[in-house]
């Protein structure tokens, strides 16, 4: 049996396969390192509970089971809140993603926005495909002319009438 | 008399005009105001 007590293993320089590790202690800690080459001080601790943020190890913490955020690497195991070594993460931090989530589109924001938030955002507003560059008799209430066709239309109208005879 | 277009209200002083020298030859629209100076009137006494 392994002593699970301080087991660590850090992806970046050991292949260690963790499967089979029995837990022989009521305060185990199992951490799964993030391939840095810095186990020791990025990795997950999960305390017989639920993971946690701990000195030397340190990640996401909050008060309940899988707290972990960000993008999950490589996965060789079940859902982390069963403790399963193997599975690393990227703190948010590391790897740019902001979860912070705006409900609409914000300039300048670099936040993740929702679905919803997109949706009523763009609803309502004209479609490119229905802009049309000529107004006949057939245009429709649908279209939307370019100011350069209604400065055409203008002239046109214009000229036609003052060049006529009467 | 509402115009409704440009032709219309043109084609009400090419009327006018015609009737008022007589005449019945169409008007080009820009020469309205050649036509109109050219009518012949008797300042009231």
């Amino acid at each position: 049996m392994y002593d699970a007590t301080n087991l660590q293993a850090n992806p970046a320089t050991t292949t260690a396969d963790l499967t089979g590790i029995k837990i022989g202690s009521t305060s185990y800690k199992i951490a799964a390192g993030l391939p840095d080459g810095t186990a020791a001080s990025q990795g997950l601790v999960w305390d017989g509970t639920q993971w946690v943020k701990q000195a030397g190890y340190a990640y996401e913490a909050s008060g309940t089971i899988n707290p972990m955020k960000g993008t999950l690497l490589t996965y060789t195991g079940t859902e982390p809140t069963d403790a399963a070594v193997g599975d690393y993460w990227v703190d948010e931090s590391e790897t740019g993603v902001n979860e912070v989530i705006d409900t609409t589109p914000t300039q300048d924001s670099n936040h993740l926005v929702t679905s919803g938030g997109v949706y009523s955002f763009a609803n309502g507003k004209e479609s490119l495909s229905n802009k049309v560059t000529s107004i006949s008799a057939s245009s429709t209430d649908t279209e939307y002319p370019s100011a350069k066709a209604v400065y055409n239309l203008m002239q046109t109208t214009i000229t036609s009438a003052i060049g006529g005879i009467y | 008399m509402a115009h409704t277009t440009l032709e219309s209200l043109f084609s009400d002083i090419a009327d006018s005009i015609r009737l008022k020298k007589g005449t019945s030859a169409g008007i080009a629209a820009d020469n309205f105001p050649s036509e109109i100076d050219s009518i012949q009137t008797e300042l009231p006494s």
